[in-house]
């Protein structure tokens, strides 16, 4: 029994990992749809970084909240690279082809008004060779952007919370299994505070166990999958662009679990065990 | 005064009395049979006894310690000195004869391995357990040989009350004798035993204080 509530729960968190993933990757695979506030500042080739430079300091006065990135001309050969694989090799060898690729800003504004205000002003300035932003099209997808975003996170929050749940049956049917033996103790004299406590022990050290159980086999699908992936041409840039959870992902998620799971384990012991004591 | 029971009913959720109007004093290192025919209340009474249960009515003190109302955070003081020896052994299966023997002594958390190795083997040698039993499960053990791992298991740790509800069913004549009289024995160090049984041959052979249970009330209190 022991050890299939180990496999039930560390299948079950790996379940809301995957979910966790899915949602943190969602965006790096389809593009958020966030991105029509954002907009592409591509430079004539003359141009100097001091003079780009110039232009992002203009930018940041008329929106301090705006971001804005500067993307050097190494930077966009390796992007460049990265998109294009095996294709772009021959091409960004070539000093000439990687002169004319320009400095380019990346903005993201933080409402329409101040984006049509400010690329208004940029449109008119001499360095400027081209402003790229996102098709209108994109606008009309953000009512269905939002909802994809909260169906997600629901999902998340449903999974995690049956995770907890079937958790915690569990743990109350181990408690069920243990009954003749927590009664028996608790007749020759063993405290109830003890035994909750002891039970906390024994549960810690298992959420431990399987938590940890869960996120390396987890990585180590995930690491099998990209590598898989990453062989076949057609899915390299998927399995380059998909992301594991990082360690402060996983820290978090991991406590948030934790915090969870030991409020219900105290409250099910509690009760369990305080059920068995007045059973005798 | 060792024991007190004063006018104790415990009554039922089918409003059937188990226990009426019981009252009982019993003396530090007395030992007391208890007899009735099934369904007469004792095993009621050992529940009580060893706070398994709650009184409704009157009051039960045993020593210092107060059974008619208790908590369930404070009463593992009380249950710390009493020893239970039950009809159906009620030993872990999953665990060894020897953890079996030495419970009591573990929740205690007071004892050295080498003190209950001594403990152990000092009891066996008392109540006549072969110690190559010790490392064997409950279930490959005789019913006999069972219980006498639940009487060693309820003397361990030397409780000052014994309450030993029919620890003879599955004893032989000669071993119920032994047994009887190892507790009998305990009583000069001031142990007090109450004693469930329907033995004759025990009631007979080491007479002591007898108190019989009729339909949950006490008919008769002699010596015998």
């Amino acid at each position: 029994m022991k050890t299939a509530f180990h496999v039930i729960i560390c299948f079950l968190f790996m379940l809301v990992m995957s979910l966790f993933f899915i949602e943190k990757n969602f965006y790096n695979i389809i593009g958020d749809q966030d991105d029509y506030l954002k907009a592409n500042v591509y430079f004539k080739s003359s141009t100097l970084a001091s003079e780009v430079d110039g232009l992002q300091q203009f930018i940041q006065k008329q929106d301090q909240k705006a971001i804005v990135s500067f993307v050097n001309k190494e930077q966009s050969v390796d992007d460049f690279s990265k998109t294009f694989a095996e294709y772009s090799r021959n091409l960004v060898n070539l000093d000439d082809v990687k002169d004319l690729i320009p400095f380019v800003l990346e903005i993201k504004f933080t409402n329409e008004q101040s984006k049509n205000s400010i690329l208004e002003k940029i449109r008119s300035n001499g360095l400027v060779d081209e402003i790229t932003e996102p098709v209108q099209a994109y606008k009309k997808f953000y009512s269905i952007n939002t909802i994809t975003k909260s169906m997600l996170w629901l999902f998340f929050v449903i999974s995690f919370l049956i995770c907890l749940f079937m958790t915690m049956l569990l743990i109350r049917n181990v408690i069920f299994e243990d009954q003749e033996k927590i009664q028996l103790l608790a007749l020759f004299g063993k405290s109830y505070d003890g035994l909750v406590y002891e039970y906390i022990i024994h549960f810690a050290k298992f959420f431990t166990i399987t938590v940890l159980s869960a996120a390396l086999i987890s990585y180590g699908l995930f690491s099998v999958a990209q590598i898989k992936l990453q062989e076949h041409q057609e899915f390299f840039y998927l399995a380059s662009k998909v992301k594991f959870l990082s360690l402060s992902e996983l820290f978090n998620l991991v406590m948030g679990f934790a915090v969870a799971y030991f409020v219900a384990l105290y409250l099910v012991l509690k009760k369990s065990i305080k059920k068995s004591f007045r059973n005798l | 005064m060792a024991i007190e029971l004063n006018h104790v009913y415990k009554t039922y959720h089918n409003d059937k009395h188990a226990l009426k109007n019981i009252t009982l004093k019993i003396q530090a290192g007395e030992f007391v049979y208890l007899t009735g025919h099934s369904g007469a209340g004792k095993s009621t009474l050992f529940k009580l006894l060893s706070a398994q249960e709650q009184i409704t009515s009157g009051y039960i003190k045993i020593n210092e310690y107060d059974l008619s109302h208790f908590d369930i955070r404070s009463i593992h003081h009380y249950r710390k000195n009493i020893g239970l020896i039950f009809q159906d052994y009620k030993l872990l299966k999953d665990q060894t004869c020897f953890v079996n023997i030495s419970l009591p002594l573990q929740i205690q958390n007071s004892y050295s391995s080498k003190e209950i190795n001594n403990r152990i083997n000092a009891i066996c040698e008392k109540i006549g357990i072969d110690q190559a039993h010790l490392n064997e499960y409950p279930e490959s053990l005789s019913g006999g040989e069972q219980q006498k791992i639940a009487v060693a298991r309820a003397l361990i740790h030397e409780p000052k009350y014994i309450f030993a509800d029919e620890p003879t069913g599955n004893l032989d004549k000669e071993n119920s004798y032994q047994l009887v009289q190892v507790l009998q024995n305990l009583c000069q160090s001031k142990v007090t035993v109450l004693m469930a049984t329907h033995d004759d041959t025990v009631l007979k052979s080491l007479p002591s204080r007898q108190i019989e249970l009729k339909k949950g009330e006490i008919i008769s209190e002699a010596f015998k």
